[in-house]
């Protein structure tokens, strides 16, 4: 039995040590997820926060063939999707627009930013394109499936996207050409 | 640079983001597991006591039932108290060999289950043995008896047949009263038929009814009623049973008995440790400190379950557990830390001085008892409101005590509970009266007195206190 299984095991008798470990290993990575779907900490510990209890109560239906980060991420993206449903300041019309007016642009710049500076320009978005580009960019849904989840037509979400990509390359060549600007202005 | 290579960028720049959560959350994760924890507890606990209380009750009733087919079945017909007397139609029964092996099968009234299968098999041919007439109550049934088997007899076999069973003298008192018994009045007089079966009633066991379905042939018995007829017997018995379990309440002034009964509860009692005389302050020659306060009764309860026996008519042996509290009061003075040598060789931090109805103020000494009382029970009378006196024994263990004790050499008041004796045993005694008697839940209400044979005090005192109490109890009857 490796130590994850053993983990596992004494997550599901209710031993509160192997709770914390497990919440030890995961909660730093899986609140940077939360955090990219919300728009404060607070929020983002909230997610953490529900996330983790729904990881305790239905880890039994965890299957050990899976990594198990995985599964938790996936839980902690869908307590976020739920999160965004049931808080009106995330919720934000999404109208459908012909994809084709929005084509994805083939312009794929240099992202020569850190981590978290990338994360607070995704967070920056419009909630709708934010929701959008995280599930589409970074989880790596098709858009079928973000129709799915969301409860949106597949258009609504491509042009949404295409829509977000664009703000944000945009945001990310300002920022780009602002850092330049103040490396040339340093003495 | 390829398609989707922003997207491939983002994807990597984000599986890099770590961010340290605060740890209330971890808090609020644990808080929320817990409360799930418990709520699943709560909500199985009423189920599982329902269980108990249930699967308690049935195996109960099935050993009742069990010992009272035994009784029955040992001389089931030979008292006319089991006959039908009224039957419409006798038959003649000759009784050969016992049916080594007669086979039972339970009407759709009478579930096999409640009486086990073994003893329905050894009563019942015991009592075929013995049989000496056996009278069918169906006129249909004894008329096809009389004349042999016919077509009619294969379907019946597996059908429930009401018979009933007659000894010699019966079957001429039966004769006389056969008009009675056609004009209808034989289904009151011999029990009550219900859907193929009959309930024969008991006179001297005035609660026992038997139904006797018949399905499969016995052995050994050759009468005009076929055998096949005759042979099992189901025994329903609808007996009163024995035990009975309740709740019980009660309120009751409590308080500390130092010895006679005369000088109980009252006012002037002095406190009930071993250090009740007024002393002095060490090192102050002359100073002397107040006396020990006067202990006041004060009001306790206890509450909790019986479970009743009947011995006989008249005598009950009852038991249960209690939860009960006893309390009672003294009038202290300010707090202080403990300077005195005795105080610090105990480790004791803080006492209280001795106060007075002016300048002391009230404190509760209370005991938590759980208690386990075991009484006998005595119906004194019969009638609408029968009265019970009982008496017996409790036994008692401490759980809790916030008691003060008084040191006359500081003339304070300070808490040990290993001068208290934790396992105690008192004698009670009470009256009861029973209202409602005949009701699903009897009531029952009346005074008690308990007193403590074991000494409150624990350790080397010579003081002899005891723990007393009188009040109101009131219980009730579930089962």
């Amino acid at each position: 039995m490796t130590d994850q299984q053993k983990l596992i095991k004494d997550c599901l008798r209710g031993k509160p040590p192997a709770q914390r470990q497990l919440y030890d290993q995961y909660a730093g990575f899986m609140l940077g997820v939360c955090y990219r779907y919300t728009k404060s900490m607070e929020d983002a510990e909230d997610v953490l926060q529900e996330g983790f209890v729904k990881v305790f109560t239905y880890l039994a239906q965890y299957k050990a063939d899976g990594e198990l980060g995985a599964w938790i991420r996936r839980i902690m993206v869908n307590t976020a999707i739920n999160y965004l449903k049931k808080h009106k300041r995330y919720q934000t019309e999404l109208l459908f627009s012909d994809p084709a007016l929005h084509p994805v642009s083939a312009d794929n710049p240099e992202v020569d930013l850190s981590a978290k500076e990338l994360a607070e320009l995704i967070r920056q978005l419009p909630p709708g394109f934010q929701t959008i580009f995280n599930l589409h960019a970074v989880e790596g849904y098709s858009h079928v499936d973000i129709g799915k989840l969301l409860g949106i037509h597949e258009g609504t979400s491509r042009s949404q996207y295409a829509r977000a990509r664009a703000l944000l390359i945009s945001w990310i060549k300002k920022n780009d050409i602002d850092s330049k600007i103040e490396s040339y202005a340093r003495p | 640079m390829h398609d989707h290579d922003f997207e491939k960028q983002v994807h990597q720049k984000m599986e890099e983001l770590q961010l340290s959560p605060s740890y209330t959350v971890w808090e609020r994760v644990e808080e929320k597991l817990h409360k799930k924890k418990r709520r699943r507890i709560v909500f199985w606990v009423p189920f599982l006591l329902a269980g108990l209380l249930i699967g308690g009750y049935y195996w109960m009733q099935d050993g009742i039932n069990t010992k009272q087919a035994e009784t029955f079945s040992t001389n089931p017909v030979s008292s006319p108290a089991h006959s039908a007397e009224k039957a419409p139609v006798t038959t003649e029964t000759n009784v050969g060999t016992p049916n080594p092996k007669p086979s039972l099968v339970a009407t759709s009234l009478q579930p096999a289950a409640r009486i086990p299968a073994r003893i329905k098999e050894q009563k019942q041919v015991a009592s075929a043995a013995t049989l000496p007439h056996a009278a069918p109550l169906s006129p249909e049934l004894g008329e096809t008896n009389k004349a042999g088997k016919n077509k009619g007899d294969r379907a019946q076999e597996n059908q429930p047949a009401i018979v009933a069973v007659k000894t010699p003298v019966e079957e001429k008192k039966s004769e006389e009263k056969k008009s009675a018994a056609t004009s209808g009045t034989a289904e009151e007089e011999t029990g009550k038929v219900v859907t193929g079966a009959v309930i024969l009633k008991d006179p001297s066991a005035a609660t026992v009814s038997t139904i006797l379905p018949l399905r499969e042939p016995a052995q050994g018995i050759s009468a005009s009623v076929p055998a096949g007829e005759l042979a099992a017997r189901t025994i329903r018995l609808t007996t009163k049973s024995r035990f009975h379990w309740g709740i019980n309440l009660e309120l009751m002034k409590t308080s500390v008995n130092k010895g006679s009964l005369g000088k109980l509860f009252s006012q002037s009692l002095a406190a009930a440790d071993q250090f009740s005389t007024p002393g002095t302050i060490p090192g102050n020659v002359g100073s002397t400190v107040p006396g020990p306060s006067a202990i006041q009764a004060a009001t306790g309860f206890s509450a909790g379950f019986f479970l009743n026996r009947e011995l006989t008519s008249r005598l009950t042996l009852s038991t249960g557990l209690n939860y009960a509290l006893f309390a009672n009061s003294v009038m202290i003075g300010s707090s202080r830390s403990s300077s005195s040598q005795f105080f610090n060789s105990t480790g004791i931090e803080r006492y209280y001085l001795a106060g007075t109805s002016i300048t002391g103020s009230k404190y509760t000494n209370k005991y938590h008892f759980i208690e386990l009382p075991v009484l006998l029970q005595v119906q004194l009378n019969r009638g609408k409101l029968p009265v019970i006196w009982e008496g017996g024994l409790s036994l008692s263990r401490l759980l809790a005590s916030n008691a003060l004790h008084y040191n006359s050499s500081v003339g304070g008041y300070y808490k040990d509970n290993s001068l208290i004796t934790h396992t105690q045993v008192g004698v009670l005694t009470g009256l009861q009266i029973k209202a409602f008697a005949n009701a699903r839940f009897p009531v029952l209400v009346g005074p008690q007195i308990q007193i403590g044979l074991s000494n409150l005090s624990a350790g080397t005192t010579s003081e002899r206190n005891h723990l007393a109490q009188y009040g109101l109890q009131i219980s009730t009857v579930i089962k």
